[in-house]
């Protein structure tokens, strides 16, 4: 008796001990609070479908769902939304997904995949101005169609590895059909702000706030923890800076990322309440050269474009040293899909030890065709860092025999220019990508007809290639696709050299919690799993 | 006095159409126009879609029209009150000025009041203490207050305030009439980063004028019937003193509209000025027009107020 006391005892002690020492519990989400964040400008409209800048995109993330999403806890897995599954069949070239029951609108309709399909007439209806949503689609989806109540089937043109992280974006969320009737397809209005998301839009003050509140018949009763999200609209650095140094936000995810000196600068105004990171954002920086145009019409002038540039040193002095010179895909982000760091630095151009002499190959190459160098224009839109960035690039140039004479642009102005092709170089121009899928900068910049591909320029090669790996389901034939394809546009002929990809930095407030930096600054602003530490 | 009323509320008349005129043309001289800002937004569709897009969306908006056709038809309108509908808010212009303009007008006239409370005593006592320290003071105040930009000092007002307070005024906007001491603690602070501007020359003017009037014999035969030296200063010298200086504030509180612009911006408050900046961008012309055109009618209207007071100021001054 009085030896299985004894044991006794000893296991209580030993759980005590556990309790004492081992590992933890993940604290416990609290509820309640208010998450204040800003935007960087007033967005205006709040259609989601025909908008295409981030500070729109923002406005109503949290308003409405899509049938899939990226994990607000890990970044790059793609879970359900509102649908509860989905299979693939047809060798991918068919998704059905199997919808939530119970689900209803903001305004207590219930939905149904009535409303998926309505949403897709909607976004793939070409007389509608439909943006990233409609452009991630349209080229795959062939059609559609709503067996019953709660299932939606899509029928693909091909099996596209990124359709599912399209389903999953931010941009393609869906709509109520009853909304878009009434509406009449004009989701600009506030009103119209009905979603299935974790929140609603609680108000739109113009100029100063857009404000939502927690839905209370969210799909997951335990979500969102927070009571609300306010989003300042903060208008300039120096705003954002001051109400970040007087605690007045929360997080800085968002465009424009900071400097080094701005989040330094914030963490010492913050004392303990605020970590910043750097983390990098879904954007590459990149030049163009108009291949119609002198000087580059000629192949030796673009390559010594490609050589002559110190991509380290524009990023070290343009960006304080955020990004990753010579990247066209980023290897935080992109994992094996993007050229490993140590042989990235390997190839000419890139590499920082051979410098001088891929400047000294760049200068030939210039002088071949005009020995006294070359003069033309050089623009670029008067955004962000850009006109400090152009003469970086063009001082760079300049040391080769290639002298550019910069002209801004407005922004608007400038992409219109751009569009007509009525350009000789663009000193500078970010190309962000709204997918979080390698494909994405590809189809972007480097092929026939893509909406950064200004120049338009057309490598059989690269089409080939791209379509190739657009159409490869298999990962590992994928990722030897996508590393082909990168350093063949850094090693060959091409009209967009890329100076790398951007990083920058953010903060966010110690008691915001489960807040995870997404793969693109577009995706988890649902805040629907972040807590607030009372 | 009624019919120099009327004739200068005529003559109004012909100036708003020159304004009208000129910045109808102004704003469609500046590249790229709505339908390209709609279309190229972010760059984000491939060019020859857009292109179509462009031309549809001109097409939309009667942009397509010719210049003369679309003045006309904006004046037509604008005449019955009725600025059209924002290109890009897709809402009534008079909307956005209902909802803006009473912001602004509230920071202009707090702006203006600080400005006035301060500037005019200051250059009293500068005058007055003339070649004393208080001098020295006031002018180097009002020196150092026009030689600081206007964005200048309010970011360093907003620096100042996060540097030894840790505090900044509430980043909702709240209205006077919700919450007034919220709504004074968001706006006071970019009136004085403003009235430090603007009361440098109204100091510095209330200083030379003042030192001219002392001199007067009026002045001093004020002194000689024995009045007290407050009652000469303020009873004599100063009334006659503030008459340029009040025709100077009119003209410059014109200034005060421009950079009521700069301030709204950087202390975040939702009026006319940020409103203004946002149509320009988005190139959002009905916007724009009509907001200029309120701002040329405040500022007819400030330099008719200033002359009606002049008359009111100086009784031998009487418009025929």
């Amino acid at each position: 008796m009085l030896r299985r006391g004894r044991w006794v005892v000893v296991a209580a002690a030993l759980a005590g001990l556990l309790f004492v020492w081992g590992p933890s519990p993940a604290p416990a989400q609290q509820r309640g609070g208010i998450v204040n964040w800003f935007n960087y400008g007033d967005p205006g409209r709040l259609n989601v479908f025909n908008v295409a800048a981030l500070g729109q995109q923002q406005a109503v993330a949290g308003v409405f769902s899509g049938l899939m999403q990226f994990s607000p806890d890990e970044p790059s897995k793609i879970i359900p939304d509102l649908a509860e599954s989905y299979a693939e069949t047809d060798n991918g070239r068919t998704y059905t997904f199997h919808l939530r029951h119970g689900v209803t609108w903001h305004d207590g309709k219930p939905f149904t995949s009535a409303d998926v399909t309505a949403t897709y007439d909607y976004m793939l209806d070409p007389a509608n101005k439909g943006k990233r949503c409609t452009a991630l689609m349209k080229p795959v989806v062939k059609s559609y169609e709503a067996p019953d109540d709660y299932t939606v089937v899509f029928h693909l043109k091909f099996a596209a590895p990124t359709y599912l992280p399209s389903v999953a974006s931010a941009w393609c969320r869906i709509a109520a059909k009853h909304i878009l009737a009434e509406y009449k397809g004009n989701l600009d209005d506030p009103k119209a702000q009905i979603g299935t998301g974790p929140f609603m839009l609680k108000r739109y003050d113009r100029g100063s706030l857009i404000e939502w509140v927690r839905n209370p018949h969210y799909y997951n009763p335990k979500l969102p923890y927070v009571d609300g999200v306010k989003q300042f609209i903060l208008k300039g650095t120096d705003r954002q800076v001051a109400a970040a140094k007087a605690g007045q936000i929360d997080l800085w995810d968002t465009w424009p990322p900071m400097s080094h000196t701005r989040a330094m600068e914030i963490k010492a105004a913050a004392h303990d309440k605020a970590y910043v990171y750097e983390a990098p954002i879904n954007s590459t920086w990149e030049v163009h050269l108009n291949w119609k145009k002198s000087p580059f019409n000629i192949k030796d002038i673009r390559r010594a474009v490609q050589l002559g540039l110190d991509r380290k040193q524009l990023f070290d002095k343009g960006e304080e040293g955020s990004g990753t010179p010579c990247a066209i895909l980023d290897p935080g982000l992109y994992g094996d899909y993007a050229i490993p760091m140590k042989d990235l630095m390997k190839i000419p151009g890139c590499r920082e030890d051979k410098k001088a002499e891929d400047i000294a190959t760049a200068k030939k190459l210039v002088a071949k065709h005009f020995p006294n160098g070359v003069d033309f224009e050089i623009v670029t839109r008067s955004v962000g860092t850009y006109v400090d960035r152009v003469q970086l690039v063009a001082d760079q140039l300049r040391k080769i025999g290639l002298r550019g004479h910069i002209k801004t642009y407005e922004s608007a102005a400038g992409y219109a220019a751009y569009a007509k092709g009525d350009f000789t170089m663009i000193g500078t121009q970010d190309s962000g990508v709204y997918l979080s899928d390698p494909e994405g900068i590809f189809t972007l910049l480097f092929t026939k007809g893509a909406a950064h591909n200004w120049e338009n320029w057309d490598d059989p090669t690269v089409a080939k290639w791209v379509d190739e790996a657009l159409r490869e389901r298999n990962h590992e034939k994928r990722v030897k696709l996508y590393r082909r394809i990168q350093y063949y546009l850094l090693e060959k002929d091409n009209t967009s050299p890329v100076i790398g990809w951007v990083a920058g930095w953010f903060y966010t407030a110690h008691r915001l919690k489960n807040y995870h930096h997404a793969n693109t600054i577009y995706d988890n602003n649902t805040f629907q799993s972040v807590w607030l530490e009372q | 006095m009624f019919k120099y009323v009327v004739r200068r509320l005529m003559l109004f008349v012909p100036t708003l159409l020159g304004v009208t005129l000129i910045i109808f043309l102004m704003v469609r001289l500046v590249p790229g126009d709505i339908a390209t800002i709609l279309v190229y937004d972010a760059g984000s569709l491939p060019a020859d879609e857009a292109k179509a897009q462009v031309a549809e969306v001109r097409q939309q908006l009667g942009l397509d029209r010719p210049i003369v056709v679309q003045y006309l038809a904006w004046l037509g309108h604008a005449t019955v009150g009725n600025f059209g509908y924002s290109y890009w808010e897709k809402r009534p212009v008079a909307d956005i000025i209902g909802e803006r303009f009473p912001r602004s007008m509230e920071l202009a006239i707090l702006t203006l009041v600080l400005a006035i409370l301060w500037a005019i005593p200051l250059g009293v006592i500068s005058a007055v203490k003339q070649n004393t320290w208080a001098d020295y003071l006031v002018r180097v105040v009002s020196i150092s207050g026009l030689s600081l930009p206007l964005f200048l000092s309010g970011i360093l007002m907003l620096y100042f305030l996060v540097a030894w307070f840790d505090w900044l005024p509430p980043l909702e906007y709240v209205g006077l009439f919700n919450d007034p001491w919220v709504n004074l603690s968001q706006l006071i602070w970019p009136a004085i980063a403003q009235a430090l501007y603007i009361s440098a020359p109204i100091m510095r003017l209330t200083r030379s004028q003042m030192l001219d009037v002392i001199r007067e014999d009026y002045v001093r035969t004020a002194r000689s019937k024995g009045l007290g030296e407050p009652k000469v200063m303020y009873s004599h010298a100063l009334r006659n003193a503030l008459l340029p200086v009040v025709t100077f504030i009119g003209w410059w509180g014109g200034r005060l509209l421009g950079g009521i612009v700069i301030m709204e911006i950087i202390f975040a408050v939702p009026g006319m000025g940020t409103g203004l900046i946002d149509a320009v961008n988005h190139r959002d012309y009905p916007t724009v027009q009509a907001i200029v055109l309120l701002l040329a009618l405040i500022f007819l209207a400030l330099n008719l107020i200033v002359d009606l007071l002049y008359a009111v100021m100086d009784p031998r001054i009487r418009y025929a």
